[in-house]
């Protein structure tokens, strides 16, 4: 089996001025491969990050009685069941109590008589999250110390908005719980780029939020956890989580769209009961969206692949024309039918194999000066998916062996209808073709 | 950068000069060096602050609504409203008010700006509905929400209720302009009004002159000029109306300019008015 694998080789080698062509289209489609996988990954994962640090976190306890918001009245027994989520495997980031303040029409920020509307206000504690909102693209500023009641982060688009600079005081003004015209003076401690949705969202201290909405100061709307993966834990982390609080409170178990999310809030009830939201759900549409463009890439690879059969099979039918003669001579050497169509079958493998790896070389480089070359301006798009203004990409493993296993299929197909055909041919009818 | 409190200050005076002239302006400036001195001589008292008990306020509250609240009759007038943002020009909206104060009702139909045309505003009781034309639909709004993006409020329309939705917490003597006014600051008693703290000054005939308004944490929010009223019969209408948005608004050439709105009122009767008017149906109708 070494001898046919060493002849193979020997082949592949001394024909490699045919295989040029094949090889570079090789080349070409698993660099397309890897570069659509790897970039969509990026993307969700970039998306994902600045979702999970939106929404509180990766999965997100939430409590509601039946008026629309969540509200957390057993704070202990709720962080009893993120304590108990590491006992069974969930490997835990850290963990999030916010107070959230949604309205759309009556978040008001001034400075200086410029004036801009946010979405929501979120109050955190700012050591418990640090090692989530350090991970802001911070333009100016940092995360505020623990003790800072004062100060607020604001993104570049309130930013520019307001004409407000790190350490200048700007006016928050909401509408209180109560329906009361409430403001507060707070210190821009940090400004970080972002100029999508996720950008009309100030972060302040929980405390100081609760007091402008004229709630109890150490009031919880959510309680979130941060996962170390969580891409592949998340759905199972929010089950584990929603079990866990299944033994203490009443619970209403995983939320799994929107609108399950929409009709909890609103389902009337006796109690308050708890339940989990994850970040997938939270971002249905836009998971949507992303899942539509892997199809669409999904089928155009395809269509590629399909194209790359008919390519390496056309080639392999030529290089068989070329080598008829050689071939007549090895098996009249007394070389088996078998180990003919094997021979060929191995010199596509080797070629197939280092069009993969040629391949991806090529895209993981590509891909690196790109993400170290290009930094992109601040907007709509460029903050959505991109970290930091740069492209992230991700090449997991079970993508690397996807995309050789692809290739190298595709690579096989081709050769598949020569190499039976060579199998086929008799040494005297070989050695007679000129050639 | 421009401090902002120093730019409050510095706005609220030249309002002043604009409304009631400059030596109110410059009564304010020489308040603001006061200001410090007033807060160490023990704050209220040493401005005339006094205990008001529920029934007090009532009372001075009640006779200040009751100069401009009309429960005998119905009341329409034609609103023009010219809102002037600085650096971006003027917009005006022209609009019917017809106001039934018996029943808390109130109706509004835009008429201008063309873009506007036939909105309408319904308010029964504490319900507010705005009607728009193109998608021919009503939504629910609230009374404390802005009034076409401008620095007046929903219920800056309605009916005066100072006395049911305030109590005086302090009151004081001060000339405004070649008014000698009550200064009273209020309190909110209802989480209805749009601003939980204000301050009025009131004229020796029990008419509003001036009003501020502030955040329940002591901001100041709006200030309100009443320069003009109109007397009809036993009632007064106010006529002209100027409102200063303290937080809004734009640094032009190197000064600071405040949002304003100019209210003026016109043809204002009291002729009794059909039912329909305060009506959905009558606004779709209108409307299309």
């Amino acid at each position: 089996m070494r001898g046919i694998f060493f002849a193979a080789w020997r082949n592949f080698v001394r024909n490699l001025h045919r295989y040029r062509v094949l090889l570079a289209a090789l080349v070409i489609i698993t660099l397309v491969l890897t570069v659509v996988l790897a970039v969509v990954l990026g993307l969700r994962a970039s998306l994902h990050e600045k979702a999970s640090r939106y929404f509180a976190g990766d999965a997100v306890v939430l409590g509601y009685i039946g008026d629309g918001d969540s509200q957390i009245d057993h704070v202990e027994e709720v962080l009893a069941a993120v304590e108990g989520l590491a006992d069974g495997g969930v490997s835990v980031k850290t963990r999030s109590l916010r107070s959230t303040y949604y309205d759309q029409q009556n978040i008001e920020l001034f400075f200086s008589g410029y004036w801009f509307k946010q979405r929501r206000l979120v109050g955190v504690e700012w050591d418990l999250e640090r090692p989530v909102l350090e991970k802001f693209d911070f333009v100016e500023g940092s995360v505020p110390e623990e003790e800072d009641e004062r100060g607020i982060l604001i993104s570049t688009a309130t930013a520019e908005q307001l004409r407000v600079g790190l350490g200048d005081e700007l006016l928050v003004s909401i509408r209180s719980d109560r329906g009361r015209t409430n403001t507060a003076e707070l210190i821009v401690r940090g400004i970080y780029a972002e100029s999508s949705f996720f950008g009309y969202t100030p972060y302040m201290h929980r405390r100081a939020l609760n007091r402008l909405r004229e709630a109890p100061e150490d009031r919880v709307n959510e309680v979130g956890v941060y996962l170390r993966d969580p891409l592949a834990t998340q759905e199972e982390a929010a089950r584990a989580l929603a079990a866990k609080l299944a033994e203490r409170l009443p619970s209403f178990g995983v939320l799994e769209t929107r609108e399950a999310y929409r009709d909890e809030a609103r389902r009337k009830r006796d109690r308050r009961e708890y339940g989990v939201v994850t970040v997938g759900a939270q971002l249905e549409e836009i998971n949507d969206l992303l899942s539509a463009m892997a199809l669409i890439a999904g089928t155009l690879i395809f269509m590629f692949l399909c194209i790359v059969v008919v390519g390496v099979s056309n080639t392999f039918a030529m290089i068989i024309w070329e080598r008829t003669r050689e071939i007549g001579t090895l098996r009249a050497l007394g070389m088996g039918r078998g180990r003919t169509v094997l021979s060929f079958l191995i010199e596509a493998g080797i070629l197939g194999l280092a069009g993969v790896v040629l391949g991806q070389l090529l895209a993981v480089g590509l891909m690196e000066l790109f993400r170290l070359l290009f930094h992109f301006p601040p907007n709509f798009v460029s903050t959505l998916f991109l970290t930091q203004g740069r492209l992230r990409w991700i090449l997991p493993e079970w993508g690397i062996l996807m995309i050789g296993v692809l290739v190298l299929a595709a690579s096989l197909l081709g050769s598949l209808r020569s190499a039976l055909r060579a199998g086929r041919m008799r040494p005297v009818d070989a050695l007679h073709r000129q050639g | 950068m421009y401090g902002q409190k120093r730019y409050v200050l510095e706005m609220r005076a030249s309002f002043f000069s604009y409304i009631y002239g400059k030596k109110a302006a410059r009564l304010v400036s020489t308040l603001r060096g006061l200001m410090l001195a007033a807060l160490l001589c023990l704050g209220g008292a040493a401005l005339g602050a006094q205990d008001f008990s529920r029934a007090e306020s009532r009372e001075i509250l009640e006779r200040v609504d009751r100069l401009v609240t009309y429960p005998q009759s119905d009341f329409s007038a034609e609103y023009t409203v010219v809102e002037s943002r600085p650096g971006e020009g003027n917009s005006r909206t022209k609009m019917t008010m017809f106001r039934r104060d018996r029943k808390d009702t109130y109706t509004i139909i835009i008429m201008e700006p063309a873009g506007d045309r036939g909105k309408g505003y319904l308010r029964v009781g504490d319900k507010l509905w705005l009607y728009d034309p193109v998608p021919r639909r009503f939504t629910v709004i609230s009374s404390k929400d802005r009034f076409q993006n401008t620095s007046l409020r929903n219920s800056d329309f309605t009916r005066s209720s100072l006395a049911e939705d305030f109590r005086i917490v302090a009151r004081r003597q001060e000339e405004l302009g070649s008014y000698l006014t009550d200064v009273y600051d209020l309190e909110a008693v209802s989480d209805k009004v749009s601003f939980p703290k204000k301050r009025i000054w009131i004229d020796q005939n029990h008419l509003v002159r001036k009003m501020e308004d502030y955040s329940l944490s002591g901001r100041h929010m709006r200030t309100t000029a009443i320069p003009d009223y109109k007397e009809l019969g036993d009632f007064y209408v106010p006529t002209r109306i100027v409102i200063q948005d303290e937080l809004r608004g734009r640094r032009v050439d190197g000064a600071v300019q405040h949002q304003r709105t100019f209210v003026s009122v016109a043809k204002a009767s009291f002729q009794s008015l059909p039912d329909q008017v305060f009506t959905r149906a009558y606004i779709e109708r209108v409307g299309d």
